[in-house]
């Protein structure tokens, strides 16, 4: 019965986590399509916004 | 100094005087670039000693290495024998990481009764997460090689030699940096085609980043190639597995400037743009920086798995134990599963490039990434198996049960198959059209498809 159950939580744990990072995948990002930093491009000011 | 840790206090306070109040950044702003660059130029000469001359030696190789024809064989030569590394160092190290998981797990499942907690853990961790953990070592002497190569000061010189190799084809030079980014993963890659100025060159380079072969399908490639590809010698001298990988990795740059090459011709000609690169001086590769690199890369392979693979498979054992089979089934009981019942139905679909229902299965959650299909397999085959000790090394019952057609075909889909959420959505926010991210998930699993069929019915045709 305890197996059970917490075999029934890490389930919950599990899709909970997923459906979270689901969202944050889709979910607006707030100055979407601005510069994440990431150097790639050479551009200095990127330092400042760290990824 | 100022990237050192409180480096930028240390800067100011090197700096008397130094105030950037808003006058001054107002005087600033109203001055031309020209006096800007003017200004830069005088200071540079008070606070720069002169290197010197470019040394000689370094000319020397130089006139080796970007050579339009010794330079791409050189090119060549490198990425052969980091392929050859791969295989031929890993495999100790990935004997030992089988080894212990398959120690623990039978550990576990000798410990503890029969039930639904040791089966999520022995079918669903041990063998799911445990399938993927194991290509950690080969995941990190491809990047010891890449680090070393950036370090050296050799890599700005692969990008030059292959950006005139591609602009001959047809590709920007600018699109040269986001497509080597998209080698270690295609979501930096699509982000950095934000420098190329043309949009439809953008938009070209953006399709065909994800061909790229990305640390990601490692793990799939590495899983087929060890259980298919004999560890033997070619010429006395070269391992086969590495040659094999070698050609996957250039069966993906071939597909994307073939793609890319397609897409510039359906659309006109378009504007040019020339790819500005600084090649820096050779050195010696710092160990501290690439052991930093490195470390960083395992970070990210283990959080992964930590994270989204283990959620996942933990998913995927639910879907596969439950409902639980009829008094008297005589096939085991994932096949009568959730996942069972969702592997069936997709089966005729992939019938014909010779997936059966259990690989269909794990297309699945493999839709989320890549690497997953490998844990998904694990898990699979795990529980569609009898006896309750911890099957065998996933490689050897995929060995078993599949043909040789399959293998090739199902190594085939890897190479097109968007199978990667992330990158579907980076497209979508990057392009700001679900319409282009489909398009691009459409022509890549057609792509994919056509791809397995073609290897499915010719590795068939040979085998038969």
């Amino acid at each position: 019965m305890i197996d059970t159950v917490v075999v029934a939580l890490i389930g919950l744990l599990a899709v909970a986590y997923l459906l979270r990072r689901l969202y944050a995948a889709f979910k607006p990002k707030p100055g979407a399509g601005a510069c994440p930093g990431c150097h790639q491009c050479g551009d200095a000011s990127a330092s400042k916004r760290r990824p | 100094m100022a990237i050192a840790r409180a480096g930028a206090a240390a800067l100011l306070q090197a700096l008397p005087g130094f105030s950037a109040t808003p006058q001054t950044r107002l005087a600033l702003a109203k001055q031309s670039v020209e006096d800007l660059y003017r200004q830069v130029d005088q200071i540079l000469l008070q606070v720069l000693t002169n290197p010197g001359r470019y040394p000689h030696w370094q000319d020397q190789i130089d006139r080796v290495v970007m050579h339009p024809l010794l330079g791409v064989l050189l090119l060549m030569a490198v990425m052969f024998s980091m392929f050859q590394a791969v295989f031929a160092w890993a495999a100790p190290l990935m004997d030992g990481i089988t080894a212990t998981i398959t120690y623990l797990g039978g550990m576990v499942a000798a410990a503890m009764p029969p039930s639904a907690l040791r089966s999520l853990l022995v079918d669903g961790f041990f063998a799911g997460v445990g399938s993927v953990i194991v290509f950690l070592p080969q995941i990190l002497i491809l990047f010891a090689f890449i680090l070393a190569l950036e370090d050296s000061g050799y890599l700005p010189r692969a990008a030059f030699l292959l950006d005139r190799l591609m602009r001959g084809l047809g590709l920007s030079g600018r699109a040269f940096i986001p497509l080597l980014s998209s080698f270690a993963c295609a979501v930096p890659g699509i982000m950095a085609t934000r420098t190329i100025p043309d949009p439809r060159e953008r938009l070209i380079t953006i399709m065909v980043a994800p061909l790229m072969t990305c640390s990601a399908r490692l793990p799939v490639y590495a899983l087929m190639i060890g259980a298919f590809i004999p560890r033997q010698a070619v010429l006395g001298v070269f391992n086969l597995q590495g040659l094999t990988l070698f050609a996957l990795y250039l069966a993906g740059i071939f597909s994307s400037v073939a793609v890319a090459f397609v897409l510039k011709r359906a659309g006109g000609r378009s504007q040019s743009y020339p790819l500005l690169l600084e090649l820096p001086s050779y050195h010696w590769p710092r160990l501290r920086g690439v052991l930093i690199g490195l470390w960083q890369r395992m970070q990210i392979f283990l959080r992964r798995i930590g994270t989204i693979i283990l959620a996942l498979m933990i998913v995927l054992w639910f879907l596969s134990s439950y409902p639980a089979p009829p008094p008297l089934a005589t096939e085991p009981a994932i096949y009568y599963s959730l996942a069972g019942m969702l592997g069936r139905a997709m089966e005729p679909v992939f019938a014909p490039i010779g997936f059966n229902w259990q690989i269909c299965i794990a297309l699945v959650p493999g839709m989320a990434a890549r690497e997953v299909a490998v844990s998904a397999l694990g898990t699979v085959y795990a529980l569609s198996a009898d006896g309750d000790a911890l099957k065998a090394a996933l490689g050897s019952i995929i060995q078993a049960q599949w043909g040789l057609p399959t293998a090739f075909a199902f190594i085939a889909w890897y190479v097109y198959a968007p199978q990667c959420l992330s990158t579907l959505v980076t497209v979508k926010r990057e392009t700001q059209s679900w319409l282009k991210a489909s398009g691009l998930a459409l022509y890549l699993f057609g792509l994919a498809y056509l791809a397995a069929l073609v290897t499915f019915r010719i590795a068939s045709w040979i085998t038969s």
